[in-house]
């Protein structure tokens, strides 16, 4: 049962971080419309995947961002599933199995970081001037769904443990 | 106690936990093939629904219509210069829809190759105090409806302080009309010195986008 769920949890964060996420609809208020006319381009609404965001903010050079985001939303969910198969796997006598447990316990803590951190991205997007508008997209949800299986998992490791 | 021994218990979990790694990326590589086909489907399947360039015109719709280039010949209706001293025409144009006069254009100065984009936003100092400018003051091109077997008349003058001098009167047929440019080539024959013309037509419910990249052009 354990091992389905993150092989459920894995299908939907392969899937969420390549699928769209979130739609930036661009408005500069009342000069919307000249914005149209002279600079269209600007003002199409542009779909981001979570990997296209970071790849976005590489672009940018804005490197914090890409590191806080490429580690809460892509290694941190991967390596949390990587020791949670890793605990499942191993009987109650193997020795890492207690080691993985623990940290697994630790990493249970902060699974849901990785939404906390989208949530704030969005947020800071939401604030844009111009009636900037923010559409989140069929990505996002399939993401939550994969946060949501990883931790029903990690409850099951947990009951396993005790 | 688990129900695994040891000898049923995998001996290398760090090697299988790669497991969910590996469905990772193959859940993202296969969402990646199939958003790069679907997306190829439907770019597909768009091309042609709407109106696009070098579509007839639709009975009963509205469009913005303009001269975007006229082009006159190096004399005038008499073959003589058209202004005293070697300067060109000012070149102005108006169109009449119904038998009113719907647009009258500005004055391109001193020239035998005259074009207008149909954009144009006019800005005084004052205006920085503040001004509200509307999409319909920003596009500079007449407004008709199409009606099979109507048409418009477009009437070229070189500009004078004193009295316009006529350049030439076309009339044009609104079915000939596609989406888009339409360039006509004439004779100098009679009281015609027009050489070229080309006449841009819009649909009035583009969006501001489509107009804008059409007109900028």
């Amino acid at each position: 049962m354990n091992k389905i769920l993150i092989i459920l949890s894995s299908m939907f964060l392969g899937i969420g971080l390549v699928a769209p996420t979130m739609t930036i609809i661009p408005k500069a208020g009342e000069l919307s419309w000249i914005m149209e006319i002279f600079d269209p381009e600007s003002m199409l609404p542009v779909t981001y995947s979570i990997v296209g965001i970071i790849i976005e903010l590489a672009n940018s050079m804005e490197w914090l961002l890409v590191a806080v985001l490429t580690f809460f939303s892509v290694l941190f969910p991967i390596t949390k599933l990587y020791l949670f198969w890793a605990a499942s796997c191993g009987s109650s006598e193997n020795s890492n199995i207690e080691w993985i447990a623990s940290i697994v316990g630790k990493l249970s803590k902060f699974s849901m970081a990785e939404v906390f951190v989208l949530s704030l991205v969005l947020i800071s997007f939401k604030t844009l001037p111009g009636g900037t508008d923010v559409k989140l997209e069929f990505g996002c949800m399939i993401y939550l769904l994969s946060v949501i299986f990883s931790t029903l998992s990690s409850f099951q490791i947990f009951r396993k443990k005790e | 106690m688990s129900d695994l021994s040891d000898f049923d218990a995998p001996k290398k979990p760090w090697l299988t936990a790669f497991v969910p790694v590996i469905v990772i990326l193959l859940a993202a590589g296969a969402y990646w093939v199939f958003s790069i086909y679907d997306t190829a489907n439907r770019s597909g399947s768009q091309r042609g629904t709407d109106e696009k360039s070098g579509n007839r015109l639709t009975s009963g719709k509205n469009y913005y219509l303009y001269l975007s280039e006229i082009e006159l010949f190096p004399t005038n209706e008499d073959s003589k210069n058209w202004d005293s001293g070697d300067g060109g025409p000012d070149v102005a144009y108006s169109i009449k829809w119904q038998g009113n006069e719907v647009f009258e254009s500005t004055t391109k100065d001193d020239t035998l190759l005259a074009n207008w984009s149909g954009l144009q936003i006019d800005l005084k100092w004052s205006d920085l105090l503040g001004k509200t400018i509307s999409p319909n003051e920003a596009i500079h091109a007449a407004r008709v409806r199409y009606q099979k077997d109507e048409s418009i008349l477009a009437i070229v003058v070189d500009k004078d302080l004193a009295k316009d001098d006529k350049a030439g009167t076309i009339q044009i047929d609104l079915s000939e009309l596609r989406i888009g440019k339409n360039e006509k080539d004439f004779k100098k024959e009679g009281k015609n010195c027009i050489r070229r013309i080309v006449t841009t037509v819009l649909p009035i419910d583009s969006t501001m986008g489509d107009l804008a990249s059409f007109m900028k052009e």
